[in-house]
């Protein structure tokens, strides 16, 4: 009954890997040192079989294939049991439930442990390329691990870079401006060689051994996880990265993280995690004056200022939805969010539970911020896309693209769109379990194939270090093309907040 | 207290979410049915419910309702405020509050159903859903949850079931415009102790068992204090904290400012 694909890899190979990385793909990397705990302090056997019990029941009960993708989901329990009652830490016992979670191989089954940093340091740690591998002298700032204990109070701290895979290597693909990282001379292009002992050799090496085996988009993800986490911290603490510049020489720099300005935010189970959401108006050389929004995950806290970032582009020729590197959130907020821009209550696709069917509907968002009547954005809208594209920014990316109401550019998505609780494990860890299928506004699925954008347009490193987003330029040509084509005939807004190019 | 019209909207928002949990145990087992000239007529089954509760008269007397409560969703980790406002003969008005999220509104002012909330913005009923809003918006069905039969067109005691851990006789309604729910009234204290609905919203039908409990005193009506509402493998609790008869003004129920623009907008 249900379509859901396979990634064609396997989950429980890249999660041996990937072990506790997946909340920083989710952006939690910058979690507060305060979150830390004991993390192998106390093991108590009967939490480890509750746990275990707990998250087995959880997925039995719920998973929307009663066939559980193939897997026979009661020889796996008596399988792992035992080893979930020997398990002498509490990450030997993550160990297991990965595993049980790896055998389903579909996204959206994973932990987030109860002390989400710790983990992440550890996982790191014990990832190849790490300073415990004794790769990394001299790229490790003095006394660390010092600077993060005496500065856990100064809130998390943002080192003002994105890191992607581009071209085979790791690679600056923002700088955030005013940030450690612009002001350190960093520019778009430079490779990342390694951070604060986290070596990028290595990192791919391991991901190249996993290659065929796992989801190269997964396998990204991975890998930019490990140099999200790296790059954050606490405010005030030192991250030295190791760089090529685009003259090739190598350089070392120590960023002193600055205070984050991205506002922090926690729902439910989900860890506290920074939100933060951009909008500018740009004017191009011919006039178009194109509206940029750019939010890094659909978290409750950035839907005012989306709606009122819509507010001032109303009068835009175009819009572009920067969604890359945004790895979802909450679900419901792409029924709000599509609203802005379509003026009917049309589907965005389907989830299918095991005995219901619930459509995700478009609401018209028809009176703004300032209580005045509106149309929706009737303009054209471009979304930007790439591989750590997931989730909610899948089912709002396909949603619209199946909807004919806005054309993709950029990458493949992730091909992780399955709706999913998130359950409180008798250990305080949270399980993340998918309970729906989802296919689109056509009848597709996209979980394994993600999101194909209308115009492929990946970043390559001789753009960046040019200056280029590719992407973003893309959709720039589009809407432009669109205002001289005449599908939309709109007025020219108000210069004040525009930067101009050319 | 009938809280089926309440419920959409949360789940509205933690369906779509990233939340919520499963397991428990089956909460409706059905036993050995009686013969059916053995079963209690529903409309008897319903007096008695009224007589445990305080009385039709009593019922009947009230014009209004407000109370207030916590919700929770246990394993989603989402606990919140929530107060609801009803009045005669069917108008309604609740807000819950997400943390993490905001206020969300839902109401019924005997027309014009709707919603606001913080990720979705404003929005009227239309269609299904607003028919259900209607229907679950009935004063009395809110305050006592006894049917109208007014407003069904079969009534009728289906079995003996255990519904939460109490036996209760399980009567099958079917409403006018073709709904069907199932109420059970328990064997031994007349009390419905549980409920099954097929709520509607924009999102689709969803089937929902409710569990009522701690029956307290408020006025001279007994409510029950504890509902306990499962769906999609997930469970919503609800906690009744306090409950004041006959204090709410009329104009709780006017539409908020921007539902007005909306409602006014799409007048012919």
């Amino acid at each position: 009954m249900y379509e859901v694909r396979k990634t064609g890899g396997s989950w429980a190979a890249l999660r041996r890997v990937a072990r506790g990385l997946v909340p920083a793909a989710l952006g939690l990397a910058a979690a507060p040192a305060a979150a830390q705990s004991q993390a192998q302090a106390s093991h108590d056997p009967a939490l480890s079989l509750a746990t275990f019990d707990s998250a087995w029941t959880a997925i039995h009960r719920t998973h929307f294939d009663t066939a559980f993708n193939g897997v026979d989901w009661d020889a796996l329990r008596a399988e792992l049991r035992p080893r979930a009652a020997a398990a002498g830490t509490p990450d030997e016992l993550r160990a297991v439930v990965q595993e049980m979670l790896g055998r389903l191989e579909q996204s959206h089954f994973y932990l987030i442990p109860s002390d989400v940093r710790s983990t992440l340091t550890a996982e790191a740690e014990a990832l190849p390329g790490s300073e415990a591998e004794g790769e990394a002298e001299g790229d490790v700032p003095p006394a660390a691990e010092e600077v993060v204990e005496d500065d856990a109070e100064a809130g998390p701290g943002d080192a003002g870079m994105q890191v992607r895979r581009v071209d085979g290597r790791f690679v600056v693909t923002r700088v955030t401006p005013g940030g450690a990282a612009e002001a350190a001379g960093i520019r778009t292009g430079w490779i990342v060689e390694a951070v604060d002992g986290r070596v990028a050799e290595e990192v791919l090496s391991a991901l190249r051994s996993l290659e065929g085996s796992a989801d190269p988009r997964a396998l990204e993800a991975v890998g930019v996880g490990v140099f999200t986490s790296a790059l954050g911290g606490p405010a005030g603490s030192t991250a030295r990265v190791r760089l090529v510049g685009g003259d090739g020489r190598p350089v070392t720099l120590d960023l002193v993280r600055a205070v984050s300005t991205a506002t922090r935010t926690k729902f439910g189970n989900l860890p506290e995690m920074p939100v933060t959401l951009e909008r500018e108006r740009v004017k191009l050389p011919d006039g178009t004056t194109v509206g940029v929004i750019r939010f890094d995950v659909w978290m409750p806290a950035i839907s005012r200022a989306f709606d009122q970032a819509v507010d001032e582009l109303r009068d835009a020729d175009g819009i572009v939805l920067d969604l890359r590197g945004n790895p979802g959130g909450v679900g419901a907020m792409a029924m709000g969010i599509s609203g802005h821009f379509i003026d009917e209550a049309l589907s965005l696709g389907t989830m299918s539970t095991r005995g219901d069917v619930l459509r995700f509907v478009v609401n018209p968002r028809r009176v703004d911020t300032r209580g005045r009547l509106v149309k929706p954005y009737a303009g054209p809208v471009a979304i930007l896309t790439d591989a750590l594209s997931a989730s909610t920014s899948e089912v709002f990316a396909g949603g619209m693209q199946g909807l004919g109401r806005a054309r993709v550019f950029g990458e493949t998505t992730a091909g992780q769109a399955l709706p999913a609780y998130m359950s409180r494990l008798p250990n305080g860890d949270v399980l993340v379990h998918a309970f729906a299928s989802f296919t689109g506004p056509r009848g597709e699925p996209m979980e394994g194939k993600g999101v194909v954008p209308d115009e492929a347009a990946p970043p390559t490193r001789a753009e960046l270090l040019a200056g280029r987003d590719p992407a973003l330029e893309a959709a720039k040509r589009w809407i432009s093309q669109q205002k001289r084509s005449g599908a939309a005939a709109r007025r020219t807004g108000p210069d004040h907040l525009t930067r101009s190019e050319g | 207290m009938n809280r089926s019209f309440v419920f959409p909207r949360a789940l509205r928002v933690a369906a779509a979410a990233v939340t919520l949990l499963a397991a428990h145990a089956p909460l409706l087992t059905a036993q050995a049915a009686p013969p059916a000239d053995a079963l209690p007529e529903a409309q008897q089954l319903f007096d008695r419910y009224a007589e445990a509760i305080g009385g039709r008269d009593r019922i009947m007397a009230v014009s209004s309702l407000h109370s207030t409560a916590e919700f929770e969703m246990p394993a989603a980790g989402i606990k919140g405020a929530m107060e609801i406002f009803a009045g005669k003969p069917n108008k309604s008005f609740v807000r819950m509050e997400f943390p993490g999220m905001g206020s969300t509104t839902t109401g019924f002012d005997g027309t014009v159903g709707w919603t606001i909330d913080p990720i979705q913005g404003p929005a009227l009923a239309e269609g299904g859903p607003l028919e259900y809003m209607r229907e679950t918006a009935d004063f009395l069905e809110t305050l006592g949850n006894i049917p109208d039969p007014a407003r069904y067109t079969s009534m009728e005691t289906v079995g003996r079931v255990e519904m939460g851990g109490r036996p209760c006789w399980k009567v099958k309604l079917v409403s006018r415009t073709g709904r069907e729910s199932s109420n059970c009234y328990d064997t031994e204290t007349g009390l419905l102790v549980g409920m099954e609905r097929t709520q509607e919203s924009q999102m689709g039908k969803i089937a929902t068992t409710i569990l009522l409990s701690d029956y307290r005193d408020f006025g001279g009506i007994r409510m029950p204090t504890k509902s306990v509402a499962s769906m999609m493998g997930q469970q919503m609790m609800v906690a009744t904290r306090t409950v004041e008869l006959d204090t709410v003004q009329p104009s709780r129920f006017e539409l908020p400012a921007e539902i007005r623009l909306l409602a006014d907008a799409r007048q012919p």
